[in-house]
């Protein structure tokens, strides 16, 4: 009796791997990154060879290796007998020499530039649709890992936080990462507010779509707003509530149930008096050289005073009176490529 | 209670204990080729970052070794997540590997198509050949790792030890040699750009660049300047460089060339066309227009005078 009951067990569970596989055969590989990197999915489709991908590709009748004569083996990419086969091996391997494509896709804010990064470097450029979607394809990597990252930049040159993503590119495949959902840009009018002004955070974002602005300080408060048609979005607090001190407020979307990535922080304090900021001048932090870009150059204009005495205090971003690791951290964080 | 239920209650249980295990924490591990080998053999030690469900963007610290017993051979970067070293990994002391760098953005850890997770990221790899028999240890120093938060937040963490035996050679044994990682591409295609910034240099102009290389990894980097443009450049020529290089033309009139090579000695040159070169074209062509105009002007002013002359004749 045991050894029946035992034996439905060994077979439930046979079937469970077989349906597993199947599923993955039929639906590829997907994953989902941790809450705190978005939700994108990446999925993989692996480029076969002619001889071995279950289509008749030159029309004779025959598919695949051994039923299709002018194959040579299972690697041949050629069903029609033409060229030459690719190197032997066991089954069904993938050309090593062959080089990766990723293709990247997600939500940006209509018309807005995106970059794709590679390790740490803009590597292309493009426009989002006027439905804010956008769309990547890279190919030619070479097999690696690489660090991706993809940003947006609207049309006041102000950056989403970066989305980034380390990968394996593997040899003759497709990876597919989709889903990105790309952090609201976030500007506010005020450097400092007397206590009970008014400080207005405005930017862009996913069109209608819900933008959460958490105030951070000892506590987080969080106030919410709807983007417009264009992905617009404006909100004006009273800081009547709030203490003297300093500040950091970021924001992030929901749209469809699905939630983006946080953008980056942008501060401010409460004291006596009021200062604007005016419009256009706003640089993110990191930004040593004004371009609006926290790249490569402003990472060098750090590195020279890496360990150097008495560095100026606008680089010095943590205010100990020396450049540090800690600094290139905050530099990591603001980073635009 | 039937076996079927007892295993789903085991199994349950299992999962609850698994899933419950949330106490994460970011860890710089090494990797060893092996525990021992032997004199005149080579161990490769491999060191990785695992994020451990943390966003890290930065990180730093030591590697000791023992020097009677291992020669460092080389230090492997290929493949490293690192996207900007501020200490790139070197030997220091004589016994000692620093390494200081950034993953722009952050590091949650490697995703792998084919595999489930999210996996450590190799940031180098140590290369050494045994040099005298005895036991040791490799262990790391003061590292640290860097939250992704926009504060600098430190977290550090004790070292981690490995244990390495180097026996006498049994030359019954074929040993592995040391040998390049094979890599038959030149480091990627970059772009230097040339700023400047009042707070470097007095606000000198300098170039910046940056670039990687996938197979052995970028060994070093060097600059030429020279006021004509070079097809060949002699070694005599090229000056080891580090990011930012002050230029020596602060005119901005010369080319300029980066090399980076990689481990295998496979290069790459790129070439910065001078910046005022153009403007000096211009300023050529400007003055070339004006004289023209200059001559025209004052060669019709003197045919008027021709005519008028003979008119009143």
């Amino acid at each position: 009796m045991h050894k029946i009951r035992f034996g439905g067990i060994y077979a439930f569970i046979l079937v469970a791997m077989v349906a597993f596989g199947f599923f993955i055969a039929q639906n590829g590989i997907y994953f989902s990154l941790p809450a705190s990197a978005s939700t994108a999915i990446i999925s993989v489709t692996v480029t076969m060879p002619q001889c071995s991908d279950g289509s008749d590709n030159d029309g004779d009748g025959a598919i695949d290796y051994p039923a299709d004569s002018d194959c040579v083996d299972s690697n041949d990419n050629d069903e029609s007998g033409v060229s030459l086969p690719a190197p032997r091996g066991v089954g069904v391997v993938l050309d090593t020499t062959a080089k990766g494509t990723v293709v990247f896709t997600g939500r940006a804010y209509p018309r807005s530039r995106v970059h794709l990064l590679k390790d740490g470097s803009v590597a292309t450029t493009t426009i989002a649709g006027n439905d804010a979607q956008f769309r990547f394809l890279m190919s030619e990597l070479p097999k690696g890992t690489y660090l991706f990252g993809v940003s947006a930049e609207d049309n006041q040159e102000m950056h989403s936080g970066l989305f980034s993503l380390s990968l394996v590119v593997t040899p003759g495949a497709v990876t597919n990462v989709a889903n990105i959902f790309l952090s609201p840009t976030i500007a506010i009018d005020r450097s400092e507010v007397r206590r009970g002004d008014n400080v207005t955070v405005r930017g862009k974002s996913f069109p209608n779509s819900e933008v959460i602005i958490s105030f951070l300080s000892d506590t987080e408060k969080a106030f919410t707003v709807v983007s417009d048609t264009e992905g617009n979005y404006i909100y004006s607090v009273g800081t009547s509530a709030l203490k003297n001190g300093n500040y950091a407020i970021r924001t992030k979307s929901r749209f469809s149930e699905e939630m983006s990535a946080d953008s980056i922080m942008v501060q401010f304090s409460v004291g006596s008096e009021t200062k604007n900021i005016v419009s256009g001048s706003g640089v993110p932090q990191g930004d040593m050289n004004g371009d609006k870009h926290v790249d490569i150059t402003d990472f060098s204009i750090l590195a020279y005073w890496y360990q150097r005495l008495a560095p100026p205090s606008k680089i010095d971003f943590d205010k100990d009176g020396k450049i540090t690791m800690a600094d290139f951290s905050i530099l990591a964080f603001y980073w635009t490529g | 209670m039937s076996k079927l239920s007892y295993i789903g209650i085991v199994f349950m249980g299992a999962l609850a204990i698994f899933s419950s295990s949330s106490v994460y924490a970011a860890s710089v591990a090494l990797d060893s080729s092996a525990s021992s080998t032997e004199v005149g053999g080579v161990l490769r030690v491999k060191v990785a970052l695992d994020p451990e469900q943390q966003n890290i963007n930065a990180t730093e610290g030591r590697v000791v070794f023992p020097s009677d017993l291992f020669r460092l051979v080389r230090v492997e970067t290929g493949g490293s997540m690192v996207s900007a070293w501020i200490v790139s990994p070197r030997l220091s002391g004589g016994d000692t590997v620093e390494w200081g760098g950034i993953f722009s953005g952050g590091f949650l850890g490697v995703q792998d198509p084919y595999r489930t997770g999210l996996l450590p990221g190799g940031l180098f790899t140590l290369v050494f050949e045994a040099v005298q028999r005895g036991l040791g240890t490799i262990r790391t120093e003061a590292t640290k790792v860097f939250l992704n938060d926009g504060k600098g937040t430190a977290i550090s963490f004790g070292p981690r030890i490995i244990s390495v035996r180097v026996d006498s050679p049994s030359y019954t044994l074929v040993l592995p040699t040391e040998s390049i990682p094979p890599d038959k591409n030149p480091p990627e295609s970059f772009i230097p750009k040339i700023s400047r910034d009042e707070t470097v240099a007095e606000g000198k102009w300098f170039v910046v660049f940056q670039t990687h290389d996938k197979e052995s990894g970028v060994a070093s980097y060097a600059i030429a300047e020279s006021p004509r443009r070079m097809q060949g450049i002699g070694e005599k020529v090229w000056n080891q460089a580090t990011s930012p290089v002050i230029l020596l033309d602060q005119t901005l009139k010369s080319y300029i060339y980066v090399r980076a090579v990689d481990f295998a000695g496979d290069e790459r040159v790129v070439e910065l066309p001078p910046r005022n070169g153009e403007a000096e074209k211009v300023s050529s062509l400007w003055a070339l227009g004006t004289s023209i105009f200059l001559l025209i002007t004052v060669g019709l002013w003197g045919l008027r005078r021709f005519y008028r002359a003979q008119k009143r004749g």
